[in-house]
C-alpha cells in the first residue's frame, strides 16, 4: 500500500491538487493496479532488450525546406491565441509566478 | 432484438447507382435517426454538421455517411476527447483520417461521445455522460469508443472511426455486435488524433460487414507527412486480398486466450467459429503465446507513463479548462487539472508518473518494455507457424452500467486478449459471432494478422462472416 506521503509526492510531480478524498481514492486504486503490476517480477527477462517502437522506424527525416502546411494568418493566430484561458490582445496571460 | 443493420456502403452505393436515394437524402435519414435515438442511447455528443458538396476526388465512400470519435480533429468545430477540459475547445486543424475522408466525399454527421481521452472499457468514463449499448440500454457499449460502436449498431450512421489503444475499438465492437478493425500500427496517420499513447494508439473503422471495413482502410491508411511513425508502404488492395479463398489459411489457436476468466457463452461461440473457419478449408492448429499472462501487467505500466507524458500539456494556460480558484501560476496548473480531469486520467496520470519517477524506472518502466519484447516475441515465433491468430475480443458479453465502475482492476481484465496486440503493434479485427446463450448479447471474435497483414485479417474475416450468415439461416 502507498503511504499518504507517497501519493502527495505523485500528485506534486504530475501538478495536481488532491483533495484529502481524492488522496484516498487514489491510494486504494493506484495500490491495487500496483499489486496486479507485481506479477512481471516473475518475467525472466535477463539479456532482453526493451521494445520501445514496434515498427523498427528509426528517425525519419525530409528536406529541409519549408512545407507550408499551416500557413498563418491573422485570423488563424487570433483564434489560437483566444482558446488561452487568459488573452490580452496578442498574448496568452498567466499568473504572476510567485506571490508579491 | 432483432437487428435490422440499415445501409452499409456497398448498399447505399447501390441504391445511388440505381436511381432510388440521394446521397443528401441519406444524409437527412441518418440526421432524423440520430434525432430520435440519441437522447437514450447518447452515443453523438454533437451531430450537428451540413452536408458538404463532394469533393472531385470524390470516392467510393462518395455521399456515405460517417461519425468520427470526439477525439479526431475537425478545424473550426469543437473536439473536446470526452473531457471537461476541452468541453471548449476548437480545433486548428484537420486530422489526417478525416482529410482523406472528405476528400473521398465522404459524409460527416456528427462526432461520438467516448471515455474519457480513450481511457476506459465501459463508455461510462466520458464528462458527457454514459453511452449506452443498443442491444440492451441497460448494459455498456464497451469502450473507449463507445459512441462509435453503438451508432454503428444502432444504424445512426454507416460506418465511424474509433482509436484503439488496447482494445477500444475491437472490445466495444464486440460487445456491440459490430466490426471493429484495429490496424497495425503506422499503417493510418495519427495527426489530428488527441495522443494517449503514442507507441500504441491507431486509428480504424467501424462497420457493419467486413468488406466496409476493407472499404473504410483502403480509404484512411497510407503514411502521411505529418505523422512520423506511419511506415512508408503501399497500400494493398484490400477488397482483392479480403475475397481469396481459404484454402491452406493457416489459423492459431493460442491455448492461453481459453483459459480461467473466459465466460463459458462467450467460449461456446467462439469455438463454434473456429470450427466454421476448419469447414472453409483453414488448417486449425493450437499455438501458444506464453507471455500472454504479462500483458495487461505491461500495458497498465507502458500506457499510463505515455499517458502522463502526453497529458501533461492540459495545463490551463494555452487553451481547456482553467480553475477559476488559481491565484498564482502553480495553483493555475494544479487545481486546473485536478478539476479538469475525471478519475480515469488522473489514475493513469498518477500512475504513470509514479512509475517513471526518480528510483522506479528501472524497476516499471524498463522492465515492463522489456517483457513488451517477450510478448512481440510470442506473436513473431506464431506467425512462422500460422498466418493468424484467432480467439475471443473480450471475455464476457456486455456488462451492466455501473456494475465494474467502482473497480479498476476489474474494468482492466475486459481488455485481456486485446491488449497484447497493440504491445507487438499488429493488426487485428473483431467480428460479430452470434450471441451469448446466457445473455442473448453479442459475441466478438478476433483475428490477428502479422504486421501489414490487414488483407490476411480482412479474409479470414470474410470467410467468418459468410460462414456465420449461412449457418444461421440454416437453424432459424
Amino acid at each position: 500500500m502507498l503511504t499518504d506521503q507517497e501519493v502527495s509526492h505523485i500528485a506534486k510531480l504530475a501538478r495536481i491538487e488532491l483533495t484529502d478524498a481524492l488522496r484516498e481514492r487514489m491510494k486504494k486504486d493506484l495500490s491495487s493496479v500496483l499489486d496486479y503490476i507485481a506479477v512481471l517480477e516473475k518475467a525472466d527477462t535477463t539479456g532482453v532488450e526493451p521494445l520501445y517502437q514496434v515498427t523498427g522506424l528509426q528517425n525519419r527525416t525530409r528536406p529541409d525546406e519549408h512545407r507550408g502546411d499551416f500557413p498563418m494568418d491573422t485570423a488563424l493566430f487570433s483564434r489560437l491565441v483566444e482558446q488561452a484561458p487568459e488573452h490580452e490582445g496578442r498574448f496568452v496571460k498567466v499568473k504572476a509566478v510567485k506571490r508579491t | 432484438m432483432s437487428k435490422d443493420i440499415g445501409y452499409t456502403i456497398a448498399s447505399a452505393r447501390a441504391a445511388f447507382l440505381a436511381g432510388a436515394l440521394t446521397p443528401e437524402r441519406l444524409f437527412e435519414h441518418y440526421q432524423r435517426r440520430i434525432a430520435e435515438q440519441n437522447g437514450l442511447l447518447n452515443a453523438f455528443r454533437t451531430a450537428d454538421f451540413s452536408y458538404a458538396d463532394l469533393g472531385k476526388d470524390a470516392s467510393v465512400l462518395a455521399g456515405i455517411p460517417y461519425a468520427l470519435k470526439d477525439n479526431m480533429l475537425v478545424a473550426g468545430t469543437i473536439a473536446t476527447g470526452g473531457s471537461k477540459i476541452l468541453e471548449r475547445y476548437v480545433s486548428a486543424y484537420d486530422a489526417t483520417a478525416y482529410a482523406k475522408l472528405r476528400a473521398g466525399g465522404a459524409q460527416l454527421l456528427g462526432k461520438t461521445n467516448m471515455d474519457e481521452f480513450a481511457m476506459g472499457s465501459s463508455g461510462e468514463n466520458s464528462a458527457y455522460g454514459v453511452v449506452r449499448n443498443p442491444w440492451d440500454t441497460d448494459r455498456v457499449p464497451g469502450g473507449s469508443s463507445a459512441g462509435s460502436a453503438a451508432a454503428v449498431a444502432a444504424d445512426l450512421c454507416v460506418f465511424s472511426l474509433g482509436s484503439d489503444t488496447g482494445g477500444s475499438i475491437r472490445q466495444p465492437a464486440a460487445l456491440c455486435g459490430v466490426v471493429g478493425l484495429k490496424p497495425t500500427y503506422g499503417r493510418v496517420s495519427r495527426h489530428g488524433l488527441m495522443a494517449m499513447a503514442s507507441s500504441l494508439d491507431q486509428i480504424g473503422p467501424f462497420t457493419k460487414t467486413v468488406e466496409d471495413a476493407a472499404l473504410v482502410l483502403g480509404a484512411i491508411a497510407g503514411p502521411d507527412p505529418l505523422d512520423s511513425t506511419t511506415v512508408v508502404r503501399d497500400v494493398p488492395e484490400y477488397i482483392a486480398e479480403m475475397k481469396r479463398d481459404m484454402t491452406g489459411v493457416r489459423v492459431g489457436v493460442p491455448k492461453e486466450y481459453f483459459g480461467e476468466g473466459l465466460s463459458d457463452e462467450v467460449r461456446a461461440r467462439v469455438e463454434e467459429g473456429i470450427q466454421l473457419l476448419r469447414a472453409a478449408g483453414a488448417e486449425v492448429k493450437e499455438i501458444s503465446l506464453p507471455h500472454s499472462a504479462y500483458a495487461l501487467a505491461v500495458y497498465y505500466i507502458v500506457q499510463p507513463c505515455e499517458v502522463s507524458a502526453n497529458l501533461s500539456r492540459y495545463d490551463g494556460i494555452r487553451y481547456g479548462y482553467a480553475s477559476p480558484d488559481a491565484e498564482q501560476l502553480l495553483e493555475v496548473y494544479t487545481k486546473s487539472r485536478a478539476q479538469g480531469f475525471g478519475p480515469e486520467p488522473l489514475r493513469r496520470i498518477m500512475l504513470g508518473t509514479y512509475a517513471l519517477s526518480a528510483g522506479y524506472f528501472d524497476a516499471y518502466y524498463l522492465k515492463a518494455q522489456k517483457v513488451r519484447a517477450l510478448i512481440r516475441q510470442d506473436f513473431d515465433r506464431a506467425f512462422e507457424q500460422v498466418d493468424v491468430i484467432v480467439g475471443p475480443t473480450s471475455p464476457t458479453t456486455a456488462f451492466k452500467i455501473g456494475e465494474k465502475s467502482d473497480d479498476p482492476l476489474a474494468m482492466y481484465l475486459s481488455d485481456i486478449y486485446t491488449v497484447p496486440v497493440n504491445l507487438a503493434g499488429v493488426p487485428a479485427i473483431s467480428v460479430p459471432c452470434g450471441l451469448g446463450a446466457a445473455s442473448g448479447m453479442p459475441v466478438g471474435f478476433q483475428i490477428i494478422g502479422n504486421m501489414f497483414e490487414e488483407g490476411m485479417v480482412l479474409r479470414v474475416a470474410k470467410h467468418l462472416e459468410d460462414a456465420l450468415r449461412t449457418s444461421t439461416a440454416d437453424t432459424h
